[in-house]
């Protein structure tokens, strides 16, 4: 085999020294950072939109549970305004009935204690109409004029008898 | 071949095989083909080359320090043997590491 | 048959250049050196220089290929590898553009060369061993000792490591020199073949030499591939020192 043939050796490891070296000295400067960088650039874009999209996923989360809160708050107070509005219409409700009702009594009883008093008074009239009546009968009958006050004290006398005797 | 499945991936799968397309996740040395073939073609030369050089280092000892003949080539050679078992086991250990840590991954 | 399917291997002196008593000839394999870094430089550096987020086809082969070998590093070695990656990365670059140019017909196979894959081989074992030594210092012999050895058995098995330590390079540089022999002398037999057929029955070896040659291409990066590898697994054993043996990194 012509490849064991050590005559050249020497050449070919000098040369393989040489050009490994050129070619190690040109990669490590001029392209394996471009490269690297490239890919580590594109590494990092692609892991922050991935990190991003999972920031814009938990943020659309988090506003969906928000939201979904918010309705759930909103028609526990619309509940409660319900509650609280009927339990102050039927307390309206109970107290106009209340008041209305005093009303009604108080005006009966108005009424009633009118009507008592119309009654008395027209007791009275007729009492004092009688008194005089009976005196002027009395002045005829016994055709002489007393004292005033005499007389109204008989009359007065008379009348509480007559009262007396009889029963209202 | 994932690839080739028609269903929409889900969000993990899918990061994970976009990480794994960069060469985050999946290493080119377990693609499957090439390590297969490089495996095989590296195992018979890594026991080859231990048997060789057992028996030279034997056949050496024979000729320049002790005058043994042919017993340091025959012991050179058993020791040669060990070796070259002891390289194919570790390669395959480690090959086998490599499959359980992508199967572990995946 | 013409001429021997090794003869595709010989050199001869075309610059024949001598220094002290050493021969430094420029020959066809080194011809082919110059051709092999000066390829890779000029594709390398363009795909470098243009960096756009949406890369081109040279830009994205030349990514996938710093990724490909990041890869490696970052598995065998851990992030501190990374230090080495212009050393892997070039050492890959020069065997992959040296197996793709050789398959050029009429092109020279530089990695055809025993002692260049043996320069190359003994270069990262050597430099392992350094690693090796200057990170652990004495205690780096121990890689000789595998972890769980009991006592009685340590005479046996630093022998045995010896063995497998020095065969590591060896087996290193004859698998990448013989795989590229083997292919194309496997090429020029076939092909010799079908030259001496004729049209009757040359087809036959013909239909063989395309297939042996579309298969030469898959082996070409196969064998970049394992050399880079084993360059980053030797080089993190020498780093981590059994860390690797018992359990994963």
């Amino acid at each position: 085999m012509p490849q064991f043939e050590p005559d050249f050796f020497s050449s070919l490891i000098f040369w393989e020294v040489i050009s490994f070296g050129i070619l190690l000295f040109v990669l490590y400067k001029y392209a394996f950072p471009g490269i690297l960088s490239a890919l580590e650039e594109r590494e990092k874009k692609i892991k922050d939109s991935l990190d991003q999209a999972e920031q814009h996923r938990s943020e659309a989360e988090r506003r969906l549970k928000e939201y979904e809160a918010k309705l759930n708050t909103a028609g526990k107070e619309a509940e409660a305004i319900l509650a609280t509005a009927k339990e102050r219409a039927q307390r309206l409700l109970d107290e106009n009935e209340q008041r209305l009702t005093a009303e009604a009594e108080r005006i009966k009883g108005d009424a009633t204690r009118q009507i008592e008093q119309e009654r008395r008074k027209a007791l009275q009239d007729i009492r004092a109409q009688t008194t005089e009546l009976a005196l002027m009968v009395a002045e005829k009958v016994v055709q002489r004029s007393l004292v005033e006050a005499d007389h109204k004290k008989y009359a007065d006398e008379a009348l509480e008898a007559l009262s007396k005797s009889q029963p209202r | 071949m994932v690839l080739f499945k028609l269903r929409t991936p889900s969000r993990a799968e899918f990061c994970s095989r976009a990480l794994a397309f960069r060469g985050f996740g999946m290493a080119p040395s377990q693609d499957p083909l090439y390590a297969g073939l490089g495996q095989a073609v590296r195992i018979g030369t890594e026991l080859l080359a231990a048997l060789i050089v057992g028996g030279g280092l034997g056949w050496a000892i024979d000729a320049y320090l002790l005058e043994s003949a042919p017993w340091g080539l025959v012991v050179g050679l058993v020791f040669g043997l060990a070796a070259g078992i002891r390289s194919v086991y570790r390669s395959v250990q480690r090959w086998q590491e490599a499959v359980d840590n992508s199967n572990n991954r995946e | 048959m013409e001429e021997s399917p090794l003869h595709q291997f010989e050199l001869q002196r075309w610059v024949p250049i001598s220094i002290g008593g050493l021969d430094l000839s420029i020959n066809k394999a080194v011809v082919f050196m110059w051709v092999v870094i000066a390829v890779a430089a000029v594709l390398m550096v363009m795909a470098g220089s243009s960096r756009k987020l949406v890369p081109g086809k040279l830009q994205s082969l030349a990514e996938m290929m710093v990724d490909f070998i990041r890869t490696m590093i970052m598995e065998t070695m851990g992030k501190d590898g990374m230090r080495f990656f212009p050393l892997v990365a070039t050492l890959f670059v020069f065997i992959l553009f040296s197996n793709y140019i050789g398959l050029i017909p009429g092109a020279y196979t530089v990695t055809s060369q025993i002692i260049v894959t043996a320069a190359f081989s003994f270069l990262v074992y050597g430099i392992s061993l350094v690693v090796g030594f200057s990170i652990h210092g004495v205690k780096f012999l121990g890689i000789l000792i595998p972890p769980g050895t009991p006592g009685w058995l340590v005479p046996l098995m630093v022998p045995i490591e010896i063995i497998s330590q020095i065969a590591r390079p060896i087996s290193l540089a004859v698998r990448l020199f013989a795989n590229m022999t083997a292919g194309h002398v496997m090429l020029a037999v076939l092909f010799g073949l079908t030259i001496s057929g004729g049209l009757l029955i040359g087809w036959l070896p013909f239909v063989f030499t395309v297939a042996i040659y579309l298969l030469e291409f898959g082996i070409a990066f196969i064998q970049a591939y394992i050399f880079t590898i084993l360059t980053c697994v030797y080089l993190g054993d020498a780093f981590h020192l059994h860390g690797h043996e018992e359990h994963a990194h």
